[in-house]
């Protein structure tokens, strides 16, 4: 049975918890969010030995059913002040799924005598091994220099400069199948905490689990394979996504007046055919070489949705190369080239920083005059500065509000310290609710609304829309899975019937759901508790003064409105 | 030109559909909801966004001539 493991850093040692009965169900970000309520003092320092970093998988991690191996990570976040909770995918969660661990609980710190380690975690145990060589490495050259320790089917999870800086936008690197270590938890500093507790990469070494007794394997299988089925039969994830990628939703934003462009001035960006889908598709096919349209960042994903972005030469440039970089790093800092937009975010993935937060504080710092919008050449420096402790790059670096707050920038695109992601809340204003109601700060992922038939740009049916999806995004957080599998997930309770099948247990759709929404009060309870309340649910004022011109419409929810969406 | 339907413009960004841009006719008095089953993508309906003029519409909107349409495949991330 699937257990809880626990590693106290001050005293080197672990100790594990089996999960029983409704526990069993718990994962992904229901298990961070209430190991975060259960054993974090609201109040903490983020960068504190009170702090935990929590790693999470779902209850069906470890398995190959398609996009179910999310790796949740969670704590109290330096960024926003509250729970965090931001999944990524990649190989660890599998691995750890196959060695019978759900979660990961990191306690304390190590002592300053221990100095950089690294965490082994295999079917062993877990062992603490110095990693001072590996300080202020880029996180490519980490990952590299990792995999020849402890072998290139290792999975790794992993910070960059900015972590070892403490800088507040730093992510977790969390390598694919193939080894490059470009899946990121990047939202909230989690890089951060993790540096914060001495740890510069946790390895997680699967090859000596044993094999897995499922309750009901023929019935697992079958469903398996049904999943499978409705993957390949489903439009979105069998034909949109394999071909252009969560870049397809830039067609959507960009034709509804909700991309954002020079740092939110507009939704509409002049160069957007540049940046599209069409275009990523066409350059990686026509370049050939290492470059691929669609790649699975999970084992055995059937949805494919990341790629592999190569130079002219057929050489990877970056993988992947996603919506949000493109929207953050490219429209929004006024850059209308994707060779451009990608070594954006091979730089931001090798200093180990969160792409939307970068993005926008660039953008803003282009607004206080630093430099024209367009100046890929400002970008970069800035990102790659980090490497150097460079100042105004570890301003950057400390995300879009503390950049806004330092340069005198009214129009600073943040709620609860953290960047909106590539959605105008002016244009699409169920994501807005989103943003401006999530425990998770401004996280389209809390919420996306973008995927309905309705009249984005008005505001009635909004707080619904977003309650509704707030809600079924906890549900899929919960259970460790990926949202781009939703659109092929008809019928919801197919995912307890292979999570009973593998355990023998008879769990509900109705209990997964009760989990999910009892998710999103433990993030608001623990939010409060930390002096994070409904005064905070709030949009920056520039969405409710400035008129987006492209979508004729400004952010004009009022605070009860607001407030009515968590009831 | 006949007075019993309109001309609008329809863009596809369906990859199915890739190619397929340009004027068409379509009957006059139908709704937004309805294009997708005159333009052949009836059963798909839920996997598929239009968007008219420049705005998301929930499709009880009437269409009128010279509307530009584009047909967005439903994402469900990003």
């Amino acid at each position: 049975m699937p257990h809880i493991l626990r590693i106290s850093l001050a005293s080197k040692t672990s100790a594990q918890r089996e999960l029983k009965g409704l526990e069993l169900l718990l994962g992904g970000r229901a298990l961070t969010a209430r190991i975060v309520q259960d054993e974090v003092p609201a109040t903490c320092n983020a960068l504190g030995r009170h702090n935990r970093l929590v790693f999470a998988g779902g209850a069906l991690a470890g398995t190959l059913v398609s996009s179910v191996n999310r790796l949740s990570i969670g704590a109290k976040s330096p960024l926003t002040g509250g729970s965090k909770e931001s999944n990524a995918g990649g190989v660890v969660a599998y691995k750890l799924g196959r060695l019978g661990i759900r979660a990961v609980i990191f306690e304390d710190r190590l002592s300053k005598e221990d100095g950089w380690m690294v965490v082994r975690i295999d079917a062993k145990g877990v062992s603490f091994l110095p990693a001072a060589d590996l300080a202020g490495l880029g996180v490519y050259e980490k990952a590299k220099r990792l995999f020849e320790r402890h072998g290139k089917d290792a999975g790794l999870a992993l910070i960059g400069p900015a972590g070892e800086q403490h800088l507040i936008c730093a992510g977790v690197a969390v390598t694919d199948p193939e080894g490059a270590p470009t899946r990121y938890s990047g939202r909230g500093g989690l890089g951060a905490v993790m540096a914060s507790k001495g740890i510069l990469a946790v390895v997680v070494d699967d090859s000596q689990a044993p094999k897995e007794e499922f309750a009901d394997r023929n019935t697992f299988m079958a469903l398996q394979k049904q999943v499978a089925e409705s993957v390949n039969a489903t439009p979105i994830t069998c034909e949109v996504f394999r071909k252009y990628g969560t870049a397809s939703m830039l067609n959507v934003t960009n034709n509804v007046g909700a991309l954002p462009v020079r740092n939110f001035s507009r939704g509409v960006f002049e160069r957007a055919r540049e940046i599209g889908p069409e275009t990523l598709h066409d350059t990686i096919v026509a370049r050939g070489g290492e470059g691929r349209v669609s790649h699975a960042c999970m084992r055995g994903c059937l949805v494919q949705c990341s790629n592999v972005y190569p130079d002219a030469n057929g050489h990877t440039l970056v993988t992947p190369l996603e919506y949000e970089a493109i929207g953050l790093l490219g429209s929004n800092c006024g850059i209308g080239d994707l060779d451009d937009i990608a070594r954006l975010n091979y730089y931001c993935n090798d200093m180990g920083v969160d792409t939307i937060d970068i993005g926008a504080a660039i953008a803003v710092a282009m607004e206080a005059g630093l430099a024209p919008f367009g100046d890929v050449g400002f970008a970069q420096k800035v990102i790659t500065g980090i490497a150097e402790g460079d100042i105004l790059s570890r301003l950057i670096g400390s995300g879009v509000e503390v950049t806004g707050k330092v340069l005198g920038v009214y129009r600073t695109p943040s709620i609860k310290g953290q960047a909106l992601a590539a959605y105008d809340p002016r244009a699409i204003k169920g994501t807005g609710v989103t943003y401006a109601t999530s425990p998770q700060g401004g996280d389209h992922t809390a919420g996306n609304t973008p995927r309905l038939q309705i009249k984005q740009h008005e505001k009635e049916g909004q707080v619904g829309h977003s309650r509704n999806a707030q809600q079924g995004m906890a549900f899929i957080d919960s259970l460790g899975i990926c949202m781009m599998l939703g659109g092929a997930i008809k019928d919801q309770n197919i995912l307890l019937s292979l999570i009973n099948a593998r355990f023998g247990s008879s769990f509900t759709l109705d209990e997964a759901k009760k989990i999910a929404m009892e998710t999103l009060a433990v993030e608001r309870k623990f939010n409060a508790e930390a002096g994070i309340s409904t005064v905070h649910d709030r949009a920056p004022e520039f969405f409710y003064e400035e008129v987006n011109p492209d979508s004729n419409s400004v952010f004009d929810f009022t605070v009860e409105e607001l407030a009515s969406v968590h009831g | 030109m006949d007075d019993k339907t309109i001309g609008i413009h329809v863009t596809w960004k369906l990859p199915w559909r890739a190619g397929q841009d340009g004027e068409m006719r379509v009957p006059k008095g139908r709704r937004v909801a309805e294009i997708l089953t005159l333009l052949g993508e009836g059963e798909r309906t839920e996997d598929i966004l239009v968007v008219r003029n420049q705005h998301m519409c929930d499709g009880t909107e009437e269409l009128l001539p010279g509307d530009r349409l584009i047909i967005l495949p439903v994402i469900s991330g990003g």
